[in-house]
């Protein structure tokens, strides 16, 4: 505690973003003074370092997994020996050592305050999701102390993947004080694992159905490929089925790795275990080709009107980036269901201003941010707060990777605590 | 009966007897002031909480006025009946009672009259250091942590580990837990201090006897509003994995290192999977310090005297050894000496120090009562 200086050192260790081709190196060999030093502590350690790196965090995850062996005895009535808890112990090290996610054994994920369940085949929630999350209900909080946003306040996730979104805003929601009646919430993935598990933690988090708040999980495609019957509805098909057309909020943490930088700055860890459909959108042609010659979809905003021209910096696509698919598809779904305030986690600064600029050119919004990591703390040294976009600046906000790209309307302005009015 | 309360010395009784005056003065007057139709709400809330205060020592002070004037009168009518001898036995007897419910009155009103912590009633953070003695230190730091431990289980305290960081040999470098029940701190504030071990080291070859130290501090709990903690004085520094973050990596590094920036003291969490949580204890931890620092600022400007007699403000100071090859834990400030070591040891018999502390504390109190 105190002054520990492992802790300090991992903690102002901070690489800042490098060229592809170092990032790859980014993981020095782990030296032998470290292992001998693992070693002798406990061999379980020399296990946890590959993934870890680092003395400290294997010590943690180690106390973990051995609390997690200890408190789950194989059979409740037999007894657990030490042996067979080494056993256990082991297997689950060895596991660990080979890059399975600490969270997928473990079984759950902290993200925020809530503790949720994990299971192979959803993505595990990020931090960093929920430092965004958190900030946008603190700022709503803010703004409920002056003005009153509409009630009950409708919020729509779009790839919810493990419903951690909807389940944080509504946490964080009901602590803003004057109360106000809880968010009718929404959230969206077109992986049926994914809205199962959303389920799984929705009762995890509110118990019995007749407490439960007004939260939904539903099956659809938000890249509306759905014109093939064994594939997921559209998300337009589904709302109009459960006749709610219109949402103030529209939040989405969607895919957003590009095929190429999934072998260069991905975790391995991440990149072998987690789900590839929640981490790279799908080439383009396959969403694109059939939509050109489908009959334009009154309601949603349609691709066969010319995305605007941008300028090519990838070869292989025209328009845009294969990274970038999933925000055309979801500022074009915000646009339709009328909404006023719309949050979209992004994998780096570069991309948050690929996506300001999508949104300029729709004229819709108002005012647009970026913010980083950390968007409630100071940015560090060196760490730009504006940027230029098309020749228009858009403020970044807080510390650390660009993170998020935040819009909103003017009339949603005073629900964000933001009394003056952009241009 | 009689030793358990000694008489008081006539200058100590006049002293009281003194403040006791003063007390119901100022109650009578309080009690004017709230029949009073003109006061304000203010003028009445804070006389009300005075006499809140008062109300204690009052309830005393009528009671050892109605034992005096029963001792008036039984004495009075020990002399009326010089000749009557049962009747004399009689009263001879109350009037003992009397003279003994007396003195327990006036302790207890002493007690009551003695400054008091304010602390004493919050619960506490207890942080145990290794210090001097390398491994064999760090394995002493985690005896005493698990000490404290189940001590606080046998007295039906909570004890929630708040940090540990672990030596190479699964010691505790340094390890800190939040302890809370009913006056805890003003039962382990005398255990702040160096404790010093003897023993032959597991780590140890020939068997020699090694000398080394931990360091004990116990802190009172404090909250944001007690430190007057603002957001803007706070750095939070969280661990962030090289590269890009989000979805590309997953790190199970939930460390929280908070920073106050106007004292510079910096508190690092990394004990829980929940980064909240880490952030939560951490700043339990930086209000139990920065309140501590305050209290010990006005302490040592209020009163020189008391901290010199008490001496638990300073945390450099040897306040007891354990000594495993005699089997005996000796208290370096009372003089104790215990020989059964491994009860202290199990949490059993910290209770001998700790009342031994209490009393002495007490009896200091006295001591410079009259200088106050």
């Amino acid at each position: 505690m105190g002054n520990s200086r492992d802790v300090i050192s991992s903690l102002t260790r901070r690489e800042t973003a490098l060229p592809y081709q170092q990032t790859r190196c980014l993981m020095p060999r782990l030296s032998t003074k470290l292992l001998r030093q693992a070693r002798q502590v406990d061999p379980f350690l020399v296990l946890l370092l590959r993934p870890c790196r680092e003395l400290t965090s294997a010590r943690n995850e180690l106390r973990w997994l051995t609390e997690f062996v200890s408190q789950r005895p194989p059979s409740p009535a037999g007894k657990s020996k030490p042996t067979e808890l080494r056993k256990r112990l082991r297997k689950l090290c060895e596991e660990r050592g080979r890059g399975k996610p600490l969270q997928y054994i473990l079984g759950t994920e902290h993200f925020g305050e809530l503790e949720l369940i994990c299971e192979p085949g959803v993505l595990i929630p990020r931090r960093e999701t929920a430092a965004s999350v958190t900030h946008l209900v603190s700022l709503l909080a803010r703004g409920a102390q002056t003005h009153r946003h509409p009630e009950p306040l409708r919020v729509l996730d779009l790839c919810t993947g493990s419903g951690c979104i909807p389940l944080l805003f509504h946490h964080l929601h009901r602590q803003i004080s004057p109360p106000r009646p809880c968010p009718n919430i929404l959230g969206i993935d077109i992986s049926g694992r994914a809205c199962d598990l959303a389920f799984k933690n929705l009762r995890r988090t509110h118990g019995h159905a007749e407490s439960r708040p007004d939260i939904d999980f539903a099956i659809a495609d938000v890249l509306a490929r759905g014109f093939l019957p064994w594939e997921a509805p559209r998300v337009s098909d589904v709302l109009k089925t459960r006749k709610k057309l219109t949402w103030d909020i529209v939040i989405a943490n969607p895919p957003y790795i590009s095929p190429s930088s999934l072998f260069v700055n991905v975790e391995r860890s991440v990149r072998v275990f987690e789900p590839k459909l929640a981490l790279v959108p799908p080439m383009p042609i396959t969403q694109m080709r059939p939509l050109r010659t489908r009959k334009p979809d009154p309601l949603f905003f349609d691709f066969s009107v010319k995305l605007a021209p941008r300028q090519r910096t990838s070869p292989k696509h025209d328009f845009y980036e294969v990274e970038d698919t999933f925000y055309h598809r979801i500022i074009g779904t915000a646009m339709e269901v009328h909404a006023a305030v719309m949050l979209m986690e992004v994998s780096s600064l570069g991309q948050a201003l690929r996506v300001v600029d999508m949104l300029w050119r729709r004229r819709r919004w108002n005012r647009v941010e970026v913010w980083r990591d950390e968007p409630d703390q100071l940015p560090d040294e060196g760490e730009a707060e504006l940027e230029t976009v098309n020749g228009r600046t858009v403020p970044i906000r807080g510390r650390g990777n660009g993170r998020s790209v935040v819009c909103w309307t003017n009339e949603a302005g005073p629900w964000l605590g933001q009394t003056d009015v952009a241009a | 009966m009689a030793d358990e309360y000694p008489p008081l010395s006539t200058d100590l009784i006049k002293i009281m007897e003194q403040r006791l005056s003063a007390i119901e003065h100022r109650s009578n007057y309080l009690q004017d002031l709230i029949n009073q139709p003109t006061a304000t709400a203010t003028e009445y809330s804070t006389a009300n909480k005075e006499l809140r205060r008062l109300e204690s020592s009052l309830d005393l002070i009528k009671q050892l006025r109605a034992k005096q004037k029963e001792i008036d009168g039984l004495s009075s009518l020990l002399n009326d009946c010089q000749e009557d001898k049962d009747m004399h036995d009689m009263a001879a007897g109350e009037l003992m009672e009397a003279v003994e419910e007396e003195k327990r009155l006036q302790h207890l009103l002493l007690k009551s009259l003695l400054p008091k912590d304010d602390a004493d009633d919050r619960d506490c953070i207890l942080e145990v250091r290794a210090g001097t003695g390398g491994e064999e230190a760090s394995l002493f730091a985690m005896d005493i942590f698990k000490m404290y431990e189940k001590h606080s289980q046998k007295k039906g305290w909570k004890f929630d580990i708040v940090d540990i960081m672990e030596s190479d040999l699964k010691g505790y470098k340094e390890a800190s837990g939040a302890i809370s029940g009913s006056g805890v701190y003003g039962k382990l504030k005398y255990e702040s201090g160096i404790h010093r071990v003897q023993r032959v080291p597991v780590t140890e070859k020939s068997g020699r006897v090694h000398t080394s130290a931990v360091s004990v501090a116990i802190l009172p709990q404090a909250d944001q509003v007690d430190v007057q903690l603002r957001n803007e004085d706070l750095r939070i520094d969280t661990y962030r994995s090289g590269g890009s973050g989000g979805q590309h990596a997953n790190t199970t590094n939930s460390a929280v290192r908070i920073t106050h920036i106007p004292t510079g003291m910096t508190v690092s969490i990394q004990d829980e999977r929940s980064q909240h949580m880490n952030k939560a204890k951490a700043l339990k931890v930086l209000c139990a310090k920065l309140y501590e620092m305050e209290r010990s600022r006005l302490h040592t400007s209020r009163s020189k005297l008391r901290s010199e007699q008490i001496g638990s403000g300073d945390r450099s100071e040897r306040i007891r050894t354990y000594n495993f090859p005699q089997g005996r834990v000796t208290d370096h400030r009372v003089g104790i000496t215990h020989h059964s070591i491994d009860d202290v040891m199990q949490g059993e018999s910290l209770d001998i120090f700790i009342d031994a502390l209490l009393l002495r504390q007490e009896m200091d109190a006295i001591a410079s009562f009259g200088s106050m």
